[in-house]
């Protein structure tokens, strides 16, 4: 209290003193505490069941080696992938980088840090994901706390996406394309015009500017009415605004087309949602959200939430918020990788309907020498808890196939084989292109081909499985120990299991050897 | 709480000139808009149930019921399996299955299919009574049904929770009367409490919106559109004493306190049968069921946005609670329907009402007949219903089984166990859907090591195996077909017997015996 005093009744011979002490008080105030708080909390969003260390999650993702491989390339290179040549099933075929700006960003990562550069980058990514959630919730219903506590309810959610991939940069410029929005509708207009930069950096990162280009697109339209129906508010802007936010929409729109690949890039997206049949079914994050997993019940929670909420306390809503809400929520139900795009466009509407319970912030209230102690404590815990290279290292060799790799480098005979997919992308980065892989995470290039079709029919032993490994020429298997197809292949006298360790087995077809 | 007396229907527009009495009258009725719109539900029912004959727990429901004919008891132990054989077991749903057995008796297969569809098309029926009577506007009633058809195909098929929710719609209905006019007839729910027990473990959720029903009168005011309404002491009085009596009948039942525990025990000890059966699994918005539920959602999340509708506080109590199970469990997204239904109709009420003086009875009249005759001509034969069977199940092998002698024992296919305990049971199965029994014993666990093979030759010596019995295209077949201690003995494109041909391990310890 003596603080708040002394801010209140600065020493009048001490001007310098005074100003020194509000901008203190400023940035050990209690929303910068809140946001520390979230930052722990997105911190500690990045352990994985399987390591419980901070950004455990680096391991929990199959693709995150491909695009590491893909950044690498493209430093060592100077140039863009457009022929594949790390798989023998795809061998040839065109294609495209459309993550090239976030592989490149992570290859810096690991070549600044290795592991720890990578694990550093992912903490990073969801720390500033959650603060800019709660920024964004906070410029609608201004009360930090309410804020901060609907961030903190939709962090869980959207941690199912907390995985090293490039597509969490994506939501990251999508939360600040929506930021810039908000401001904009609040009358900050002149920042819009950064839009069509990061528009450019977006395209160029991850390919869900779509996304971005939708919230621009449904902001102008809303902005063409005005009407009061119940809670559901709409705005219309003056001519002079709608105009601005037209050509900033299409200048975005034409950045889009700025990138290595041409237009290509930007018709991406549009390409893979009309060709994604397998991909729906065959992958667990397109797939539909398991509401008995926890991210899926907080899911299912907070719409229980907010539906009460609104029942019981109605507030008023623009427009755009409820679509975006009512989008977020059916894209979230139908494929769980969409629990992110909820989260982000949740926030808002959760933090208004809280702020209707919670206290609004009171400046003269506040304890800037406890927020200090506090903020500092997280950030020493942020370091003390970052995990060292050897528990990385430990991590890695426990959940991707690091002996069996060390095996087939001294095996160069083991060149046609099939690996489960998973474990694609780290192939590719340990071993590849000299050894070539069945399949990875980059499923477009697996669609079309029907390699996916015949990968699924392979991994669930169904009949004719043992004749696709004939198709493909197959010589060689690395599979996960406990894998169904390992029970098959060791009854089989054609296959030999010449490699196992706790994690994997790698089975050498016999009868090739024989010829 | 003050009883609401019934108003006028506002779904229903009167004929001018009043309504026409006698036959003409009735004829009126039975060749409505509303009564052809019904038919429509029912062909719907019809077409969507008539593939689902083939459940796999309706073989060993009905060898409870022969058992209990032969013995004029309940089986307390197991008799059908080698794996469980002599451990008690718990017929939970023995009154349920005794009109499956009549049915089987008097008309074999056609008259289980026929015993189906008079249950579900009763749960709908009463559903759009109980729409009608909350929203008194029959078109919403309709359309809000048309939900919970959509919802309630996961279950359709001879099971014996169509009856838990036949109880729970008859439940919501006297509850609801209870609320609009109070009365004596809350005291038709302890006999239906008596009756549910003895059918389905559905009894327990009826219980939770009873007591859903009683707690959201404990309170009174009004929070934005929502309204909660206080029981006057007298109906308060009246609904906790038939809640006691309802819950004290519940113990009539031939196994005492442990069938009213049963609900608890299924829920806490089956994990594996939570994560592996397939009707456990949540929901899956890919699929045209999901997409109706997620269609709902968005309905009823619009609804809080732009109406005023004003929920009352059990709605929204029984609301929540469904979409919990709905959506977390894909089976119970007919609970899901049958509670939204008559709250959806009431929402519902701005869908243009009836208006009697412009029916055309007469094209009425040719749709209703028209229905009725496309349901007669497109009934399944015995022949089709038999067919159904053999799609699905070893129907070609019986012969051979009956034919031949198998001193040894037979790992089965798990949705083939009560097929083979009905139409074989000189075999003695190793697991059969009654998963609770398997899964205490541990099992379902080692049927799920060969069914995924995670340790298929370890369970098959540990149960000293001779035969196994599964689906051709299962990858197990294929990874005994490849060992050379394994040979075929039967084989078509359904179903492929193995035998053992190296002499059984010794010193393992089985469970059971053949």
């Amino acid at each position: 209290m003596a603080t708040v005093q002394a801010i209140e009744n600065p020493a009048p011979h001490h001007p310098d003193r005074r100003g020194a002490v509000t901008i203190l008080a400023k940035v050990f105030s209690f929303p910068v505490f809140m946001g520390a708080v979230l930052s722990a909390g997105a911190a500690a969003a990045t352990v994985w069941n399987e390591a419980p260390i901070m950004a455990g999650k680096l391991f929990g993702e199959g693709d995150t080696w491909w695009h590491l491989t893909y950044g690498q390339s493209i430093l060592a290179t100077h140039t863009w992938p457009r022929v594949e040549i790390y798989s023998f099933t795809a061998h040839g075929v065109s294609v495209i980088a459309y993550e090239w700006g976030g592989e490149v960003i992570m290859a810096l990562a690991y070549r600044l840090g290795s592991l720890r550069g990578l694990a550093a980058l992912l903490v990073l990514l969801a720390i500033s994901f959650v603060l800019l959630m709660f920024y964004y919730a906070w410029l609608r219903c201004r009360n930090p706390l309410a804020a901060a506590v609907a961030a903190a309810m939709l962090t869980p959610v959207a941690s199912a996406c907390f995985t090293m991939r490039p597509q969490l940069l994506g939501y990251t410029f999508f939360l600040v394309t929506l930021i810039f929005l908000e401001r904009y509708k609040q009358g900050l207009t002149k920042s819009l015009w950064l839009l069509p930069l990061l528009f450019l950096v977006w395209v160029n990162t991850h390919p869900s500017e779509t996304l971005g280009l939708f919230a621009l697109g449904l902001y102008w339209a809303c902005g063409l009415v005005s009407f009061k129906w119940g809670p559901l508010v709409a705005e219309r802007f003056p001519a002079g605004r709608r105009r601005h936010l037209l050509l900033v929409s299409l200048a975005c729109a034409v950045v889009i087309m700025v990138t290595p690949y041409g237009p290509s890039l930007a018709a991406y997206p549009f390409e893979f949602i009309l060709g994604r049949s397998y991909v729906t079914w065959a992958f667990t994050e397109w797939g539909p959200l398991d509401f008995s997993a926890p991210f899926g019940w907080m899911f299912l929670a907070i719409i229980l939430l907010m539906l009460v909420s609104q029942w019981s306390s109605p507030a008023s809503f623009p427009i755009e918020a409820v679509i975006l809400l009512l989008a977020g929520t059916a894209e979230a139900s139908r494929h769980a990788r969409f629990v992110i795009f909820f989260a982000v466009v949740s926030a808002p509407v959760l933090a208004s309907l809280l702020s209707k319970w919670l206290p609004t912030y009171r400046p003269d209230e506040d304890h800037p020498i406890a927020n200090a102690v506090l903020v500092g404590a997280v950030i020493l815990g942020l370091v003390a808890f970052f995990p060292s290279r050897l528990r990385l290292q430990q991590t890695l060799e426990d959940t991707f196939p690091v002996g069996a790799v060390d095996y087939i480098r001294q095996h160069d005979s083991l060149n046609h084989m099939f690996n489960d997919e998973t474990w694609g992308g780290f192939l590719m980065l340990s071993i590849g292109p000299t050894h070539q892989v069945f399949m990875d995470g980059r499923d477009e290039i697996y669609t079309y081909n029907g390699v996916i079709e015949d990968y699924i029919r392979i991994v669930q032993a169904q009949p004719g499985a043992l004749d696709l490994f004939r198709k493909y020429g197959i010589n060689g298997c690395l599979i996960r120990r406990t894998a169904p197809l390992g029970k098959l292949l060791s009854g089989n006298p054609e296959w030999k299991q010449v490699y196992c360790d706790d994690l994997s087995v790698i089975f050498d077809r016999v009868e090739q050897r024989m010829k | 709480m003050h009883h609401a007396t019934d108003a006028a229907p506002p779904g229903v527009t009167p004929p001018k000139g009043g309504a026409a009495g006698g036959l003409l009258g009735a004829l009126r009725t039975a060749f409505s808009f509303p009564v052809m719109l019904v038919a429509w539900i029912f062909l719907v029912v019809v077409r969507l149930a008539e593939r689902n004959l083939p459940d796999p727990d309706i073989w060993w429901h009905l060898r409870n019921v022969q058992y209990l004919f032969a013995h004029h008891q309940l089986p307390n132990v197991d008799t059908y399996s080698f794996t469980v054989a002599g451990q008690p077991w718990m017929n939970h749903e023995w009154l349920a299955e005794i009109p499956y057995y009549l049915a089987w008796r008097a008309f074999g297969l056609e008259g289980i299919e026929i015993l189906m569809l008079v249950l579900l098309e009763s749960i709908f029926l009463l559903l759009v009574y109980l729409s009608y009577q909350r929203s008194h506007h029959i078109k919403a009633s309709i359309l809000a049904c048309w939900f919970a058809v959509a919802l309630g195909t996961v279950n359709f098929g001879p099971r014996t929770v169509l009856f838990g929710y036949l109880y729970m719609v008859i439940l919501l209905i006297i509850l609801e009367r209870f609320r609009a006019r109070g009365g004596a007839v809350l005291w038709w729910l302890p006999p239906l409490f008596c009756l549910w027990i003895n059918t389905h473990g559905s009894w327990s959720l009826g219980m939770l919106i009873f007591g859903l029903f009683i707690g959201c009168g404990m309170v009174q005011g009004q929070w934005g559109n929502l309204v909660a309404q206080r029981w006057a002491p007298q109906d308060l009085r009246k609904l906790v004493i038939v809640y006691i009596t309802a819950g004290a009948s519940l113990f009539a039942n031939p196994y005492g306190y442990k069938l009213v525990a049963y609900p608890v025990i299924y829920a806490s000890r089956l994990p594996l049968n939570i994560t592996f059966t397939q009707e456990w699994i949540t929901v899956d918005f890919h699929s045209p069921r999901g997409k109706v539920a997620l269609v709902l959602l968005a309905t009823l999340f619009t609804s809080a946005l732009v109406s005023r509708f004003q929920w009352r506080l059990t709605d929204l109590a029984f609301i929540l609670f469904a979409f919990y199970c709905g959506l977390t469990y894909d089976r119970f997204l007919f609970l899901a329907g049958v509670i939204a239904a008559p709250i959806v109709a009431e929402m519902a009420t701005f869908v243009p009402p009836y208006r009697p003086e412009i029916d055309k009875r007469w094209l009425n009249a040719a749709i209703i007949f028209g229905i009725l005759a496309f349901v007669t001509y497109r009934f399944p034969t015995p022949d089709d219903l038999e067919e159904q069977v053999a799609q699905e199940y070893p129907a070609d092998i019986l012969p051979f089984l009956k034919a031949n002698q198998f001193p040894g024992r037979t790992l089965n296919y798990y949705n083939w166990g009560g097929f083979l305990e009905w139409n074989a049971p000189q075999i003695k199965t190793f697991v059969d859907t009654r998963v609770d029994i398997f899964e205490y014993a541990g099992v379902f666990g080692d049927y799920l090591k060969v069914h995924a093979l995670v340790d298929p030759e370890g369970v098959l010596d540990q149960y000293h195996i001779q035969y196994v019995l599964f689906p051709t295209q299962e990858p197990v077949i294929r990874m005994l077909e490849g060992s050379s201690n394994w040979k075929p003995i039967f084989k078509d494109p359904l179903t492929t017997m193995l035998e053992r041909v190296e002499p059984q391990p010794t010193g393992a310890s089985p469970q059971g015996s053949n």
